[in-house]
């Protein structure tokens, strides 16, 4: 526990690290390879834990890798107590899990706002983080995001360039007000809608205004395998420091 | 050789998720390689990983005791493991540290 946050704080982060990524041959979950120390789940747990306002941190695992998460857990997010869920078979479900997992204190009003990061995110940075924060607190959600105005629509054969300043690349973490993110889990649970991420289902079963935050460069989502270069090289460039 | 890992990332001359060896010498990150098609991403670690080094032999007694004030049985059982495979893991951090070099002309 971080200094009695707990007590005060009514945000929960919910950092995914469930997904797949199961190809023979491959003995680690990406999200768990080291990176400048520490594997790329705990640079998100670490940012979490030092923005104010987020008292609980949960980590969606997959059950076949608890020995590392406990490792992980013990040896890299030092001071912060984490809470740990199992994930589903989608990323949907694994966040739908989460939140049941908090329902009782979404309930009682003890959590207030819930934000969900992809944990191969690595390089979000506390100042963003409470830059979501704070926006989903005032307008009820918040998507961080980069400008995109090289995208083009596709129609048939045909390209269709958009207006400039109505594109953007969506990053996470994506920030809600506990109670109608839960509920509206809950409903697409029910009707078997299956979305892309946290705002389209927010979007389809949810009232709730959703508003753009300009989001970093740096948070690059770890995919390729030069991103892991460049991610290594982004820490070194800030001193191994978020 | 070093500390390998493998994990799927997907890579960009195959197009596809594959398996890829990730190598390490010591903290740094050394190479990437793709197991299907071979590609590799690397770089010369040789003058970082001194630095990186000393830096890891400076903060460990306080990582140690860390560990041991938040669970002194867990600590005291991992040693036996831990203690006699530090030598070797050194001498393949070394032999990849000296790989590396070769990472230069990339």
């Amino acid at each position: 526990m971080i200094g009695g946050m707990q007590r005060r704080a009514h945000a929960a982060a919910v950092v995914l690290a469930s997904g797949s990524g199961t190809r023979v041959g491959a003995d680690v979950n990406k999200v768990y390879l080291p990176l400048a120390g520490r594997r790329l789940v705990s640079w998100s747990l670490a940012a979490f834990a030092r923005v104010p306002g987020i008292g609980t941190l949960v980590l969606v695992t997959r059950p076949q890798d608890h020995e590392l998460v406990e490792w992980v857990l013990e040896r890299e997010v030092d001071g912060a107590e984490v809470e740990v869920v199992h994930g589903g078979r989608s990323r949907q479900e694994s966040e739908l899990r989460a939140l049941r997992h908090l329902a009782e204190r979404i309930d009682s009003g003890a959590i207030d706002t819930v934000l969900l990061h992809d944990g191969a995110r690595p390089l979000a940075s506390p100042a963003l983080i409470a830059g979501v924060l704070q926006t989903a607190r005032r307008h009820g959600g918040a998507v961080p995001g980069l400008a995109a105005d090289d995208i083009a629509a596709v129609t048939g054969d045909a390209l269709e360039h958009l207006p400039r300043g109505t594109a953007i690349r969506a990053q996470t973490p994506q920030a809600f007000s506990a109670r109608p993110l839960l509920d509206a889990y809950e409903e697409a649970a029910r009707r078997g809608f299956d979305g892309t991420d946290t705002s389209s289902v927010m979007e389809r079963f949810s009232g709730l205004p959703v508003h753009w935050v300009a989001g970093e460069q740096e948070n690059i989502k770890v995919t390729y395998a030069h991103d892991l270069v460049i991610a290594e090289r982004v820490l070194a460039s800030a001193n191994y420091r978020r | 050789m070093g500390t390998a890992r493998h994990a799927e990332l997907t890579c960009s001359r195959c197009g596809a998720d594959t398996v890829h060896e990730v190598v390490y010498a010591g903290r740094l990150l050394a190479e990437v390689t793709c197991t299907v098609c071979g590609r590799t991403y690397g770089r010369d670690v040789r003058a970082d990983y001194l630095a990186d080094l000393r830096q890891r032999l400076i903060t460990k007694p306080g990582r140690m005791l860390r560990r041991l004030r938040k669970d002194p049985l867990r600590f005291a059982s991992s040693l036996p493991k831990t203690v006699p495979a530090k030598p070797l893991e050194l001498l393949d951090e070394i032999r990849v540290v000296w790989q590396s070099g070769r990472n230069r002309r990339r």
